[in-house]
């Protein structure tokens, strides 16, 4: 036995950084799912009845904060197979603080139940409600800024030699709020349209937020670092997503949400695959010299990966027949 | 493959895998029991019309998607990181290995997740018929993310021919396989039918009647447990020789906690049987309690003794519980530990070092995942009474001293650093000094 082969890559580099992509992109969509939920939840709470008009909102926000946690899991799995020696130091070199993600996912998810709980007992806004919400978000931050941490720790050949200053985390932590801010925008014109009971949803709270989080993603990565051949492709990405949003902004001025919807939603798209983009050039930038994808041992396990891909479509088929049961389900309740 | 090393002060590195193993085991094991159990008896009180079951049961799988849902992921996220800060040598190979089995998994996790919401938040809005395939759906990707999820634990025990061939099949579908899902599904489904009694007699609207009715219809899944002991023996058939060995008699502790599990599930599953089932017995909520509270102790001591048997690997016959691979220590015994620079990633000048300083570092890569200096299975009062040559002496031969350490791997100034820096441990008064120097990740 070869034991360099065991610690081969299971996986050619270029499908791991494709998988982890199209991962990552799924879980900030998510997450923006979580933040529309949120901002909803202030709403309620602070008074812009608007906002809270979109039910579905509500509805989506203990799931959103689930399907955001287990979406996440796969892009975590893939950064492991691709630069597990930066991310494992560098998790290690935080300690204790790094730990500290399960206290806020703990308290942040419960938060978002017992919000509910608080809400449909009081009947509107209440303060229990309104430290359950800011919970929440807090908490939602601190994850935020704990990942941006790890990332910017990773980031280095050696990671325990490392310190990051905290006001780099934060203006990555900028960054990615602008992400999910601009997949939040994207929630609440699809919740807001599909919505049947009223029509007049928040247009326009949901463009502003899609411009606000363009700009602050592309302040955040354009500030950050010396543009190569692949930030190029993600800045390019950005760009165009602020073209987008300012479409679905003009089409927005004449209250036409239905047609507005699509612009935003490529806008979010196109935003988080750039935010992908450059993220990963970044970090090859960075690791350049120490980690090259072209040189590291390659030993794929295909039947293994058959099996993934079998399972996968499967499931895929899975999900789209029980979208289908709830789909029939709402149908029979409105009729 | 360098990495910092984590010091988590006196709790201990093995203790906190521990605590977030077990919380992660229980509520991932009840999760897949009540995942089981509950379109099971839906099928069934829709069969016979039965409208109390049905009522329950959505009241429980309320509880089963607040309680599996939330603490179930982010334990199971905590776990993940726990481990990896605790053993990233070992992380790193499992994650080679097994991506794809974790992807498989992951896919499952997402079906489960969906189908136990629908399920739940479509409950009496749907046809019965497509309400029990939702809950078939489920139950099905909850046992299937355990299928996948038990190869990759059983690897670390058993990995088999993996050892040899290296090929990915082999890992997953190693010796243990088998007697372990068998044993995971058995006491999965006790903690559902426990639970089942639990809620039942937490729920104010039932009268005794209708309790006692819910929790017979809920023992069902205790009688499983029945199947503890031949289950066990063909686990430890299976096991290697001397892993077993630690657990039939061989360290009193991992014995005793073994015993524990097997006989009070065993009687536990004959009571649901002979008590519940054939007498129709109605358990109290105090009962109820008391048989979640020994499911739960039975759950943490056979995690307990899983983890403590499979001493002192990490991977059996490959990487041992410091992270150190079994070949890798013969070069190390050879070249000198610092030439050999195995896990330990520091900047570190050892020549420009003192015996202590190299010692201290020494004992964080190869003894500190076990022993704490202070707390945790700590190595100061282990050593109290012992001189210098004393420490040597057994130090040399730890892996004979208590078998479920693995052997010192270092030359003999490796030694003698060692046992310089274990010797101050006595005294304290170096320790206080070096504390200051050091820094969070092992010291630059
Ligand atoms: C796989 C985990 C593990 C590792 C690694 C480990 N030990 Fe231990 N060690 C134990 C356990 C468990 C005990 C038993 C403690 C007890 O009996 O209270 C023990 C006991 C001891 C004892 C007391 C033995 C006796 O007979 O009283 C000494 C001394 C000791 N270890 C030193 C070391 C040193 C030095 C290292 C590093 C070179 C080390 N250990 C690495 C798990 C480990």
């Amino acid at each position: 036995m070869n034991p360099n082969d065991l610690m081969a890559l299971p996986v050619p580099p270029a499908l791991a950084l494709g998988l982890f992509g199209l991962t990552f992109v799924v879980h900030m969509l998510f997450l923006g799912l979580l933040v529309a939920a949120l901002w909803a939840r202030v709403g309620a709470e602070w008074g812009k009845k608007d906002l809270y008009a979109v039910e579905p909102l509500h509805r989506a926000g203990v799931l959103a904060f689930s399907t955001t946690i287990t979406a996440g899991v796969a892009p975590l799995l893939f950064v492991q197979v691709l630069y597990g020696k930066y991310f494992y130091s560098s998790s290690i070199s935080i300690g204790f603080p790094w730990l500290a993600i399960v206290g806020y996912l703990l308290v942040g998810f419960y938060s978002l139940y017992l919000w509910r709980w608080r809400w449909e007992k009081s009947g509107g806004p209440s303060g229990a409600g309104k430290v359950f919400v800011l919970l929440t978000i807090l908490c939602v931050i601190a994850i935020g800024f704990t990942y941006s941490w790890n990332y910017l720790q990773s980031l280095s050949s050696a990671p325990w030699t490392q310190a990051v200053r905290h006001s780099k985390v934060g203006q990555r932590l900028v960054g990615y709020g602008g992400a999910a801010a601009i997949a939040s925008g994207a929630w609440v014109m699809w919740l807001g349209h599909s919505w049947r009971n009223d029509r007049k949803t928040p247009t326009g709270a949901a463009i502003a937020s899609i411009a606000g989080g363009v700009l602050a993603l592309g302040w955040a990565s354009s500030s950050q670092f010396a543009i190569g051949d692949w930030g190029m492709a993600g800045w390019i990405l950005i760009l165009g997503a602020g073209f987008l949003s300012l479409a679905a902004g003009i089409i927005g001025l004449f209250r036409r949400i239905g047609l507005a919807r699509w612009p935003a939603a490529l806008a979010t798209v196109a935003a988080l695959t750039g935010l992908v983009i450059q993220r990963e050039s970044y970090r090859l930038i960075m690791l350049a010299g120490d980690y090259d994808s072209a040189t590291v041992a390659v030993r794929p396990q295909w039947g293994a990966f058959a099996m993934f891909v079998v399972v996968l479509l499967l499931g895929i088929a899975t999900l789209v027949w029980l979208l289908r049961v709830v789909r029939d389900a709402q149908r029979a309740m409105w009729t | 493959m360098n990495f910092p090393i984590f010091d988590p002060g006196p709790m201990g590195l093995s203790s906190l895998v521990a605590v977030i193993a077990i919380v992660h085991v229980l509520i991932a094991h009840f999760a897949v029991g009540g995942g089981i159990a509950i379109p099971w008896l839906e099928a069934r009180a829709i069969r016979t019309n039965d409208r109390v079951l049905g009522d329950f049961l959505h009241k429980y799988s309320r509880f089963l998607i607040l309680f599996s849902f939330v603490a179930g992921a982010v334990t199971g996220v905590g776990i993940w990181f726990v481990i990896a800060i605790a053993s990233p040598e070992a992380i790193t190979v499992l994650i080679r290995q097994f991506v794809w089995a974790w992807a498989t998994e992951w896919v499952f996790f997402i079906v489960e997740i969906t189908s136990g919401y629908v399920y739940y938040f479509y409950w009496d809005r749907m046809s019965p018929k497509t309400h029990v395939r939702v809950g078939i759906v489920y139950a099905v990707s909850a046992w299937m993310s355990l299928f996948v999820i038990n190869g990759i634990l059983t690897f670390m025990l058993t990995p088999g021919d993996w050892l040899a061939t290296g090929s990915f099949w082999d890992a997953w579908l190693n010796p243990t396989f088998w007697p372990s899902l068998f044993l995971r599904t058995v006491s999965a489904l006790a903690l559902a039918g426990i639970f089942v009694a639990v809620v039942a007699n937490l729920d104010r609207s039932l009268d005794r009647e209708k309790g006692r009715h819910i929790i017979e219809a809920g023992s069902v899944f205790l009688v499983p447990l029945a199947l503890m002991i031949p289950l066990s023996v063909w686990y430890f058939a299976v096991a290697p020789h001397k892993a077993s060995q630690l657990a039939l008699g061989g360290a009193v502790a991992m014995t005793m906690f073994f015993g524990f599990g097997i006989l009070a599930s065993t009687l536990v599953g004959l009571y649901a049987y002979f008590g519940l089932i054939k007498n129709r017995r109605y358990i109290n909520l105090e009962t109820a309690l008391l048989l979640a509270a020994i499911a739960f102790v039975a759950t943490a001591s056979m995690e307990y003794v899983r983890e403590g048997i499979r001493k002192p690997f990490i991977i059996y016959d490959y990487m041992y519980a410091n992270g150190l691979k079994v070949d890798e220590v013969d070069k190390i015994n050879q070249s000198g530990f610092f030439e050999a620079k195995p896990v330990v990633a520091h900047e570190f000048d050892h020549l420009a070092a003192t015996p202590e300083e190299r010692g201290r570092v020494i004992y964080q890569v190869e003894c500190q995942r076990c022993h704490a200096v202070d707390g945790y299975n700590a190595i100061r009062p282990l050593i109290a009474t012992w001189d210098a040559e004393m420490i040597k002496f057994n130090t040399r031969r730890l892996n004979r001293l208590k078998g479920f350490m693995p052997p010192f791997a270092g030359s003999e100034s490796d030694l003698n650093d060692l046992v310089a820096y274990l010797s101050t441990l006595r005294t304290a008064n170096w320790q206080a000094g070096a504390a200051k120097s050091e820094s969070k990740g092992g010291g630059q």
